[in-house]
């Protein structure tokens, strides 16, 4: 199948990033072959070979439910771009 | 011969007789990098202050009779390897201003060790990539030849121990990001078994296939380094709980009676004559020294490339969603609301090559594709795991080349995305069935370049692959560059 500039903009969307129009056409064209190559294995006959997502055998870990970590917010907090009052700070999501 | 171009086994002997101090030696370090980091731009970040302190530290244990093989040795980290108070870039402007609250776990028990840490290796961004030219701080020269890329993803890891720069390294390796720059850079690398080694701290890129591994200018060290950085760790659920070892214990055994797979499909088409000839000689080399050599056969290793790109990219598209401009990272300052926040911090923090492999990831896992691409890589990586266990009923190690040619030269593939992930064909089966690869010089090409053969073993069985990774060694000797070998 084709991968068109519009293809590109619907999975940009999907992955929220985004792109500068006179990115779109060299991306398309390279996901197009990318794609393409990477179709091969739709072809392979896989049988009835279950899916492997993981080679361990990967459960859920439990550790006792005590305190490990320290109170560390305020050193986390400084990570951010933009903090105020110990609050990370975003653009307003409820329309006023 | 300098000091510079001592083995962590050297100069840790030379430290305990106190032939030199490690001040001294962490100054000489830093002396050769503010000289040629410059030209090969190994070094992301350099942390003078920090390592003179651990420097000093270190010195006082070797003073008190420390007995760890580390202590004092100075070491560089990939800058996806988070480290507290020390920058970690992971090559990208998203993280350009990231200063970790943490070190990750491999890094506490260096540091536990009394290693020295000089500074943030350069990369390809987030570790995609194979000639680390997709930095924003620009692309690692190869210390061979300086026209030519270091490799990638850890191609900053391997420039800096080839070219002296650092004692030891460490990298990381999804698909082949430790093994493939060994090779390019004549060095010594272990990508070991899945869940050996600690993620925790480690900057997820591919979470099922990433594994955190040593980069040493001989296999001695190697071992050295993974008795220090392996073993079960609480805070990676995907920590394997086993029983300690010492790697360093078996090397001199020789390989009289072991068996070495030469998987057909490797040495069939699309291998470099040079790169051919090298392996094959390295294995007649064990064979002189009593190894047997079959072939054996990995028939679904021809479709690892795709299997490997769909369910790497699938995965990080999924890690790097966090990476939200709210919480750490870059910030577009252009948006007038959350959805554009997300969009644009994304869109002008990720690179070209971070954003193609987001965009493949999330178009394998979208409704309508989700089954045949991404449902298909896995059971296609279940019959690449089976390949292998088939293939090792009948070998102990198996020997394959680390990539198509020796090396390539900067900007030769960046506009070729597809072409750049065909290379991966020789490594990244490998991390899809969770095996030990261990990459050591073995030949140059035609260019002067030095070529590493890969050693492939089961789960678990670096003693074994690391022993004939030594007697190899021992049988080529080590390579250098400007040693003219």
């Amino acid at each position: 199948m084709g991968i068109d500039i519009e293809t590109i903009k619907k999975i940009a969307n999907l992955a929220a990033i985004s792109f500068e129009e006179n990115e779109l056409e060299g991306f398309a064209r390279d996901f197009d072959l990318i794609i393409g190559y990477m179709e091969q294995l739709s072809k392979i006959d896989t049988g009835d070979i279950k899916p492997m997502e993981h080679v361990l055998p990967v459960q859920n870990v439990f550790r006792e439910d005590e305190d490990t970590n320290q109170n560390n917010r305020d050193e986390l907090i400084k990570c951010a771009p933009v903090s105020e009052n110990g609050c990370y700070i975003v653009p307003s999501v409820v329309e006023s | 011969m300098s000091i510079l171009n001592k083995t962590i086994k050297e100069t840790s002997e030379l430290l305990r007789a106190r032939k030199i101090g490690v001040v001294e030696l962490t100054r000489e370090y830093i002396k050769k990098i503010e000289k040629d980091n410059e030209n090969i731009n190994c070094y992301i970040t350099v942390c003078e202050k920090e390592a003179l302190d651990a420097a000093e530290k270190a010195q006082k244990l070797i003073d008190e009779g420390e007995a760890s093989p580390l202590c004092g040795i100075p070491a560089g980290i990939k800058d996806n390897i988070c480290t507290e108070g020390i920058r970690t870039t992971c090559a990208s402007k998203m993280l350009e201003n990231f200063i970790p609250p943490y070190s990750a776990t491999v890094v506490e028990k260096l540091l536990g060790q009394g290693a020295v840490v000089l500074g943030k290796l350069n990369m390809d961004e987030f570790a995609m990539g194979g000639s680390s030219e997709n930095s924003i701080f620009g692309p690692v020269r190869n210390p061979w030849d300086n026209t030519r890329v270091a490799g990638g993803s850890s191609g900053g890891s391997a420039a800096a121990v080839s070219a002296n720069m650092a004692c030891f390294t460490l990298g990381s390796d999804t698909g082949g990001s430790i093994r493939q720059p060994a090779s390019f850079c004549g060095v010594v690398g272990l990508k070991p078994t899945y869940g050996l080694v600690s993620r925790y701290g480690l900057v997820a890129f591919a979470s099922s296939l990433d594994q955190i591994g040593p980069l040493a200018k001989d296999v001695t060290d190697c071992a050295i380094i993974l008795n220090a950085i392996a073993g079960f760790d609480p805070m990676d659920s995907t920590s394997v709980n086993k029983e300690y070892e010492d790697y360093t214990q078996d090397l001199e055994k020789g390989v009289q009676g072991i068996r070495i797979g030469l998987p057909k499909e490797f040495f069939d088409i699309g291998l470099d004559d040079d790169v051919k000839e090298a392996v094959l000689n390295a294995v007649r080399q064990l064979e002189a020294l009593g190894g047997k050599a079959y072939e054996v056969g990995l028939p679904s290793i021809k479709h690892s490339v795709p299997a490997y790109y769909i369910i790497s990219s699938s995965e990080a598209s999924a890690n790097l969603a966090r990476y939200d401009g709210i919480r750490y990272g870059y910030r577009s300052s252009k948006a007038r609301d959350i959805s554009e926040l997300y969009r644009l911090s994304r869109g002008e923090g990720f690179g070209r090559e971070v954003k193609r492999r987001i965009l493949l990831g999330t178009y394998a896992l979208s409704s309508g594709y989700h089954d045949e691409l991404y449902k298909k890589a896995l059971k296609v990586r279940r019959m690449i795991f089976n390949d292998f266990n088939n293939a090792f009923e009948n070998c102990d190690v198996i020997a394959a080349p680390s990539y198509p040619v020796a090396s390539f030269k900067i900007g030769e593939n960046i506009q070729e995305p597809l072409k750049m992930y065909l290379g991966d064909i020789y490594t990244a089966g490998v991390n899809l069935a969770g095996l030990p690869g261990l990459v050591v010089p073995c030949g140059r090409d035609k260019n002067g370049m030095p070529i590493g053969i890969q050693l492939i073993g089961k789960a678990f069985s670096e003693k074994l692959l690391l022993r004939v990774g030594y007697a190899l060694e021992k049988a080529v000797g080590t390579f250098r560059p400007g040693e003219g070998n």
